[in-house]
């Protein structure tokens, strides 16, 4: 059971040694899945605990938001019910639960602080964990795609089972944004409220409530420069019965692959001095 | 065989916040026996742990003594892995479990048995060994069906009897314990003692930093006196005393 944990002398980059610690943390996060499923499942229950709804209050009110959007933008934008209620509902919930991912994701380590300075797990079990929650919340959200689906008769195909590599691949993006934005959320504090108000802004910029076939071709770059178009779009084509694009989803695996790689850097590079900062 | 060799360690906190830098300079100067001091480039840094060298062998009970802010509880997290100390080099062998904090980690809204089960994952066991350890820990606690209630409801000296109970079901090589273990009523501070002394016998290692000489004197042999993240005398446990008394009979100028 050796562990030596050797330390350097301060030097700016990332040395192979950094790598290895920081993989190490990794696996053994991911080859033991029990605490932070435990954990994540926790933070879900406590939530709503002693409420008699319970963790549907989250399926009503955002089958509430859904129907509300759905009537006021449809009618604005001239679309018709059946088509636009479950393109705005769908993306809407595919971006929820990115929006979550991102600012739950900033708190990642600060939130942890307590269990970060009494007992040395790995660092990436709290990122985890605010992972694993943000897909228990989401899964909740698959009732109202359901009855979207189901009361809009969306053509179910064998295309529609492309979402469960898009949600994996969602996830893992997720998870990089995690890590990143909480290693930088517990050095320079302002950054999870400078991030909340870019996630609030995406929201309107990133073709969720209208479509990005909409916009004039001057603006169009608005869409197309959006990485979280592609990441959205991939998981909400197939639930829609819509052909899947080959150049969206590279795109859309390229925008993770950026992602784990800068987080899994910054990781390596900063993962010794998270505890110092908390 | 459980061994734990630190080699020319430093640790030094960054702090971060605070425009009025030489006022806070002063007051942690004066209030604190860290060391405060402005780094090259303008930051401020306080070294909790200043080239500190140090070996534990197998079967070693170490008492670390020194008053607040001496740097006793950063070198305990330093050998716990949880502070990555900037320079020099820590090398353990065996497995590590720090008690520095019973009541960490408790979710008062879950109920006692959610409670053990997530502190024990926390303590690194598995499912099933938190399961295994379940009566040994139910029967502890001594609380009964308040088990399957939330842990809001426990008196502050139920939750600390729970907390103890889990805390200390693990079986470490190397077992770091901090000042304050903290238990309720006097007829469970005898068992909880009792139980902290099987503990103890069974690690490899102990380091205990504490300011009491009452508990330094019955775990451990071997005492080491702490001065502003130095190593300043190392020695048998009655000799480490005597000399952190006369010490502070008569303070040396700071500096």
């Amino acid at each position: 059971m050796g562990r030596p944990h050797t330390a350097r002398s301060r030097a700016l980059g990332v040395d192979p040694d950094m790598v290895r610690a920081a993989a190490t943390d990794l696996l053994k996060a991911l080859r033991h899945p029990g605490l932070w499923m435990a954990i994540g499942w926790l933070d879900v229950k406590q939530r709503y605990r002693r409420s008699v709804l319970g963790p549907f209050w989250i399926t009503l009110s955002v089958a509430a938001f859904v129907l509300g959007l759905g009537l006021v933008y449809g009618s604005l934008f001239g679309q018709p019910l059946s088509s636009y209620l479950p393109y705005v509902g769908i993306g809407l919930i595919g971006w929820m639960l990115i929006a979550a991912l991102i600012n739950d994701g900033c708190l990642a380590f600060t939130s942890a602080d307590g269990a970060i300075k009494q007992v040395a797990i790995p660092l990436s079990v709290h990122v985890f964990r605010t992972v694993w929650r943000n897909l228990i919340i989401s899964a909740h959200h698959g009732v109202v795609i359901l009855f979207l689906i189901v009361a809009f008769g969306v053509p179910i195909g064998a295309s529609t089972l492309l979402v469960i590599p898009a949600l994996i691949n969602l996830a893992i993006f997720g998870a990089a944004l995690s890590f990143g934005f909480g290693i930088l959320s517990a050095r320079f504090r302002d950054i999870p409220l400078m991030i909340t108000n870019l996630v609030t802004l995406m929201f309107f910029i990133t073709p969720i409530i209208w479509r990005a076939e909409d916009l004039p071709p001057t603006r169009a770059l608005v869409a197309y420069l959006n990485p979280f178009h592609y990441l959205l779009s991939t998981f909400r084509d197939p639930l829609l019965g819509s052909p899947p694009s080959l150049l969206y989803w590279a795109i859309a695996l390229i925008c993770t692959l950026v992602a784990v790689t800068g987080a899994f850097l910054l990781f390596a590079r900063f993962r010794a001095r998270i505890a110092y900062w908390l | 065989m459980s061994d734990v060799f630190l080699k020319d360690i430093c640790v030094s906190f960054p702090i971060y916040d605070g425009a009025n830098r030489s006022l806070k300079y002063r007051v942690l100067e004066a209030g604190t026996g860290g060391r405060v001091k402005p780094a090259s480039n303008g930051r401020v840094v306080i070294s909790a742990i200043d080239h500190l060298t140090l070996h534990i062998g197998h079967g070693e009970r170490v008492a670390l003594i020194g008053h607040n802010g001496a740097g006793k509880t950063t070198l305990l997290r330093v050998i716990a892995g949880i502070y990555i100390p900037q320079t020099g080099d820590v090398r353990l062998s065996g497995s590590v479990a720090p008690l520095f904090d019973t009541g960490f980690g408790m979710d008062p809204d879950a109920t006692g048995y959610e409670n053990i089960r997530l502190r024990g994952l926390y303590l690194g066991m598995t499912k099933r060994e938190v399961e295994a350890r379940l009566p040994d820990i139910e029967a502890f606690a001594g609380l009964g069906s308040f088990l399957s209630m939330p842990l809001r409801t426990y008196s502050e000296g139920m939750r600390a009897r729970l907390a103890f109970a889990v805390s200390t079901s693990i079986q470490p090589d190397i077992l770091l314990l901090d000042e304050q273990i903290a238990a309720g009523d006097a007829a469970f501070m005898e068992r909880a003692s009792r139980r902290l002394d099987e503990l103890v016998a069974r690690a490899g290692i102990l380091v205990l930093a504490s300011h009491s000489a009452e508990a330094v004197v019955r775990f451990c042999t071997r005492g080491i006196v702490m001065e502003h993240g130095k190593l300043m005398f190392d020695g048998p446990v009655q000799d480490a005393l005597a000399w952190y008394a006369a010490r502070r009979a008569a303070p040396e100028p700071a500096g």
